[in-house]
């Protein structure tokens, strides 16, 4: 070794060879980090697997071993049905909303210059406010008798709605507030993926003919932005997916707005059906890794220079 | 016969600070007219006013004799080459090329997706256009190269790609912005060659951008250099390194630079190097300071001085190749460098520590007065070192 | 600056206003709940209880309804468990992800490979999965109802370990070597040097951290009962539930103080924030 070596000349002989040293210290500062792995997400994991196997409930004496039971009983559970078909269906609201109007404000924002400011204040601001206040907020807003949101639907001569006691209107409703939530955080993500778009290609475009705002859209705004717009659609899939504080406060899961986190949350800790509540969220898993294996499967094909 | 552009009076300011000001130029159909200058001297600002990008303050620019002022970049028939080249990543070299051609001929309703195949004319159209793009493809032999996107394409690739974009749409006006600074420098030399070849065979006019003096002498019929927004001077490469407008212009323009050496005019008019007489007389010129600008092949160095020359001793000497760069330091002022170019077989006589006496034609000297533009000098008898 | 565009200044005026009426109508949309909310909290509950739609409160009852707020719920109590447990969970995940994100970027060590695909399959991994074996732990231990339960399913991030490590790839190998041959050990060059450089990274997970903690409900729901412990989330459903007397106001007073503090901090630093979320990306 070159240090080895050298170190004589200098008058000092280190104690150990680098690799070794670098061998000692990278295991050091990774022992806190990789035990904490295995405390609270590898060995919960493989707790989780084997509990969803069984019929495991608190103050019960014995516990059985159900194979693929759980899974079974939530195909054909009608409550677990629901919750399924409203997860999709809030998320199908909630992602083409998101990525569409977050690009849409990103676009007109990303074109100010004084104004811009105070939009991505207003935008954002309800990123940062405290969701289950603002849910609060929303109840009042949306109160069929005191709230200004019906206020004006009467006066304007429409018939009063009731949007957080009509089941048919509950996801609709959540998903409005969830959008609500989220177009400021697409948006800013969004104006990331602008700022990074290089000026040369909208000069080359507008020399090319192609500087109305279509083409310019078209020729090169859309193009450069096809990694951003992927990553905010899966993010706001994910976001989505995991819908509860607005339920939590707003419906408490009753009749209509049944969706999947609510669910596990009410199997598991308030039924206290451990091994049921598992399975479900051995499915909630699942989904969440085939959100992440499509992302990386994006990421890995993009990038055209 | 029509100026391919004039430009008059242009000015343009960003917020407060002055860009350009007063810009005159009228370029003749055909020529290569380079703009320099060192960086922040407004030279780009220039070329994107010319090319519709950027709008003046004041003046106008008239492309082939029209006033093209309130006129889209698309509609003064111009192309333009971009520093990054700015070709469309996600499409091929053909749909780069294409682009132009395609917004000029279908409509808008034509080029959306899923909709432009209800246009019963598109596939004739492109059909055409395909065309066009295979004969400009062969003209700048990138052929094989059609179906691959810019990521897969080499720095020298790319910037034939670029052009042929810029080719295709066969404009008046070429506009380029410094193309050239992104490839290595034996690319470059290429690179050079290649666009003079091709703007004889097109025999279009250039509007060539550049900070890199040796790009616009090699290349150009004209060069006009830009100096903090004014034009310090337009003219053949030739007039630009044997007639400096100013010693802004002769420093920038010559590798290795010129040698600038303090000076006076005497109360009579007469060049004082020192305390020697150059020869140099300036007509009715007042006394004072001046700069006394000498290119490094126009000095001449002398071992055995029998008379009174300024004395430099030499303190290094460069290899070249054909030549040789000699650096000197002058005597009574060791603050001034000076180099001196000789031809290789000269090398013998000189040794570094030596001192040698510097002489020089005083035809082939530039003077400049105190805010550094250029004197009228003629030449009288007395010279330094002349008589050995 | 921004450049001057073609074509002819009607079409821009027209863009330009057209831009500005539709944002105006989203950020509208956007703040309504906020100024509805401010309204409301200033209101007297005769006022609420017509519905109208009037937006200048007659009558001014703010002082009213924040005491009877405070008075209804411990709310600052909510507060100063929020900054415990935002903090707590911040400094652990630092002192943690840290150091291990350094080993994995730099240093060669048994088991790198394997540590760092197990840190990039945890990025798929939200808290809803391992909330049940967790909770099931914590109530074998009887350690529910604490802060330390609050805390201890975060105190590994591995979004931490991934966005440092990214961070610090990118510092010159040069200067590490030239560190150790001056003789500073691993862990010097670790903080002296490393960790100044990578600021801006830190603290934007810093705000990311502390936005996503200060704002949990799912888990603070389920191993808190006591509202003693309940952060401002968790509080504000309490509160909700609570006998407001159908009031409001009052209601809306406590919303308006449980987010004012994240509010007021991204007003403050909104810069801040917003590369936060740039650099993260991930909600």
């Amino acid at each position: 070794m070159t240090t080895l070596a050298l170190a004589p000349a200098v008058g000092r002989v280190p104690r150990r060879s680098r690799p070794v040293r670098e061998w000692l210290a990278g295991t050091l500062f990774v022992v806190p980090a990789t035990m904490l792995l295995l405390a609270i997400i590898l060995a919960p994991l493989l707790c989780l697997l084997i509990l969803s196997l069984t019929d495991y409930e608190i103050g019960a004496m014995q516990i059985r071993w159900l194979g693929l039971g759980n899974f079974e009983k939530a195909l054909s559970d009608p409550v677990f049905r629901r919750a399924m078909g409203n997860t999709l269906l809030y998320v199908a609201l909630v992602l083409p909303g998101g990525v569409i109007l977050g690009l849409l404000v990103a676009l007109l924002v990303h074109g100010r210059t004084r104004s811009r400011a105070f939009y991505e204040v207003a935008y954002f601001l309800p990123v940062t406010a405290t969701l289950i206040a603002m849910a609060a907020v929303w109840q009042f807003l949306l109160h069929p008798k005191l709230g200004p949101v019906n206020g004006l639907l009467k006066a304007a001569g429409f018939p009063e709605m009731a949007f957080i006691s009509e089941p048919s209107l509950l996801i609709p409703t959540l998903a409005v507030i969830g959008l609500w939530n989220l177009i400021g955080f697409n948006m800013i993500l969004f104006l990331a993926g602008l700022t990074a778009i290089p000026r040369d290609l909208y000069d080359a475009a507008e020399i090319d003919g192609a500087g109305g705002p279509i083409d310019r859209f078209l020729t090169v705004t859309w193009p450069q932005l096809a990694p951003t717009t992927m990553f905010v659609a899966v993010t706001t899939s994910i976001t989505a997916f995991k819908v509860f504080d607005t339920v939590a406060v707003l419906t408490r899961g009753r009749d209509g707005s049944e969706v999947l986190l609510y669910a596990i949350y009410l199997e598991g800790f308030q039924y206290f059906k451990i091994g049921y509540s598992a399975a479900l969220t051995v499915i909630f898993l699942a989904f969440m890794l085939a959100f992440s294996v499509f992302q990386a499967f994006q990421l890995d094909r993009r990038v055209h220079y | 016969m029509e100026h391919s552009l004039e430009l008059a009076q242009i000015s343009k300011a960003f917020g407060k600070t002055g860009v350009l000001s007063e810009i005159d130029l009228a370029v003749q159909p055909g020529e290569f007219l380079s703009l320099v200058g060192p960086s922040g001297c407004g030279k780009s600002t220039l070329l994107r006013i010319i090319s519709g990008l950027e709008r003046q303050d004041a003046g106008q620019v008239r492309i082939a004799g029209r006033t093209v002022d309130a006129l889209s970049p698309r509609a003064r028939n111009i192309a333009m080459v971009f520093q990054n080249y700015a070709l469309y990543p996600h499409m091929s070299a053909a749909e780069n090329i294409a682009l132009p051609l395609m917004v000029d001929r279908l409509s808008l309703f034509e080029r959306l997706p899923l909709i432009r195949h209800l246009s019963p004319r598109r596939k004739r159209i492109e059909a055409a256009i395909s065309g066009e793009i295979g004969k400009v493809a062969e003209a700048l032999q990138i052929e094989p190269l059609l179906a691959r996107k810019p990521g897969q394409l080499s720095g020298g690739q790319r910037q034939r790609v670029a052009l042929a974009r810029a080719m295709v749409r066969q404009p008046s006006l070429f506009l380029m912005d410094e193309p050239l600074s992104n490839l290595d420098a034996q690319l470059r030399v290429h690179m050079r060659d290649e666009l003079t070849d091709l703007h004889r065979r097109l025999g279009a006019t250039f509007i060539y951008v550049t900070h890199d003096q040796i790009e616009a002498m090699t290349m150009s019929t004209r060069i006009a250099m830009l100096d903090g927004g004014r034009l310090a001077q337009i003219g053949s490469p030739a007039d630009l390194y044997e007639r400096p407008a100013s010693l802004t212009v002769a420093r920038f323009i010559g590798s290795p630079a010129i040698n600038v050496l303090p000076a006076r005019l005497d109360p009579q008019g007469h060049v004082i190097l020192g305390t020697l007489p150059t020869g140099l007389v300036v007509p009715d010129g007042m006394a004072g300071p001046v700069s006394l600008g000498l290119r490094p092949e126009h000095i001449r160095l002398h071992a055995a001085c029998d008379r009174a020359m300024p004395m430099a001793t030499l303190r290094r000497s460069e290899h070249h190749g054909a030549d040789r760069l000699l650096h000197l330091d002058l005597a009574e002022d060791r603050q001034t460098g000076l180099i001196v170019r000789i031809p290789q077989d000269e090398t013998g006589q000189f040794q570094p520590g030596e001192t040698y006496g510097i002489g020089f034609a005083p035809e082939k000297a530039h003077l400049f007065d105190a805010s550094g533009l250029r004197m009228a000098t003629r030449t009288v008898p007395a010279r330094i070192g002349a008589a050995a | 600056m921004k450049a001057a565009r073609f074509p002819l200044p009607t079409g821009r005026l027209l863009r330009f206003a057209g831009a500005h009426a539709v944002l105006l109508v989203g950020a509208a949309f956007m703040l309504l709940p906020f100024i509805w909310m401010l309204l409301t909290a200033i209101r007297a509950p005769d006022e609420i209880l017509t519905g109208g739609l009037n937006p200048i409160p007659r009558s001014f009852h703010a002082v009213e309804n924040f005491s009877a707020a405070l008075q209804q719920a411990p709310l600052l109590r909510f507060m100063v468990n929020g900054v415990i447990i935002c903090g707590g969970i911040l400094i652990i995940q630092l002192i943690v992800a840290i150091p291990a994100a350094y080993a994995l970027a730099k240093l060669r060590f048994p088991g790198r490979g394997l540590l760092f695909a197990a840190v990039i399959g945890g990025l798929c991994i939200p808290i809803q999965v391992p909330a049940l074996p967790i909770y099931l732990a914590l109530a074998e231990f009887g350690l529910l109802d604490s802060y330390f339960a609050m805390m201890v399913p975060f105190f590994l991030s591995v979004f931490a370990i991934f966005l440092f490590r990214q961070t610090f790839r990118g510092f010159p190998d040069e200067i590490l070597q030239a560190a150790r041959v001056d003789g500073l050990g691993e862990f010097e060059i670790l903080w002296r040097i490393v960790v100044p450089s990578a600021l801006p990274a830190i603290a934007a997970f810093s705000i990311f951290s502390i936005v996503a903690h200060w704002n949990d409900l799912y888990w603070p729901m389920i191993v808190i009962q006591r509202m003693d412990y309940a952060p401002p989330p968790l509080g504000m459903l309490f509160f909700a539930n609570s006998e407001t007397g159908a009031s409001y106001g009052v209601l809306m007073a406590g919303a308006t103080i449980i987010t004012a503090p994240l509010v007021l901090v991204f007003l403050l630093a909104r810069r801040r924030f917003v590369q936060g979320i740039t650099m993260t990306g991930i909600k």
